[in-house]
């Protein structure tokens, strides 16, 4: 998938932990997994609002584009 | 969905004690051919009563040869019984929280492969082996052989409603 998500940098960065930005967007870590390691097919809007409520950042913060070839 | 689940556990459990029945009879007319209990042959020797337990009260009659007693007899009893399983184990799908799920798949694949495959196969047997088999045992191939493609089909839909399912809970 050419769009990354890069969700570790700003966990990092706000110095939370992924469990505890799970139990805010009120998914499962599972899900939240998914998210991380690039196997989730789509994002949905309020989820990606709800990220950026959470870790106080931009969707441009946690969304990259990566060209592959 | 809540009256397809109500209809469905209703329909489970009555399809599921007659699979219990269906076998405990094949099962118990199977003990009394081997053992003569509660086994009755008429004075000709033609015809066979199996009895109700513990009395002389007839329950099932047949022709006293072997090749109708097993591919006339028991192997329709026990397959029915098998049917049923397989009937209760479709409408448990149905009766589960998640309805899309590959367990349900693969008892649909279950039940549709026996309803095409094993009544023409029985009846095959039966016809070389019991001699003559019985008037419309035929027709009732044909409607299992009809119950099995429908059930194919909605296999198929299962199948799809599966892969979608998956594709859906990868959306975050």
């Amino acid at each position: 998938m050419a769009i990354v998500i890069n969700i570790d940098v700003m966990l990092a960065k706000r110095k939370m932990q992924s469990k505890e930005l799970a139990e805010i967007l009120d998914i499962t870590p599972a899900n939240l997994s998914i998210l991380k390691t690039g196997k989730a097919k789509g994002l949905r809007f309020d989820t990606l609002e709800a990220i950026c409520k959470a870790l106080a950042c931009q969707p441009g913060d946690i969304l990259e584009y990566v060209a592959t070839e | 969905m809540k009256g397809v689940k109500t209809i469905s556990t209703i329909l489970y459990y009555i399809t599921m004690v007659a699979a219990i029945l269906y076998l405990s009879i094949t099962v118990y007319a199977l003990i009394t051919m081997l053992t003569d209990w509660s086994y009755v042959v008429s004075a000709d020797g033609k015809t066979f009563a199996v009895c109700y337990p513990f009395t002389e009260k007839r329950f099932l009659l047949g022709e006293n040869n072997w090749g109708y007693k097993l591919f006339n007899f028991l192997l329709p009893l026990g397959f029915y019984g098998i049917f049923f399983w397989l009937l209760s184990k479709v409408f448990g799908v149905f009766k589960r929280p998640k309805l899309f799920t590959q367990d349900g798949v693969n008892q649909l694949r279950y039940f549709y492969l026996a309803n095409i495959f094993v009544p023409p196969i029985t009846i095959l047997f039966a016809s070389i082996f019991a001699g003559e088999i019985e008037e419309g045992l035929e027709w009732v191939a044909v409607i299992h052989f009809f119950l099995g493609v429908f059930a194919y089909f909605l296999a198929a839909i299962f199948k799809q409603g599966l892969n979608l399912q998956n594709e859906q809970d990868l959306y975050i």
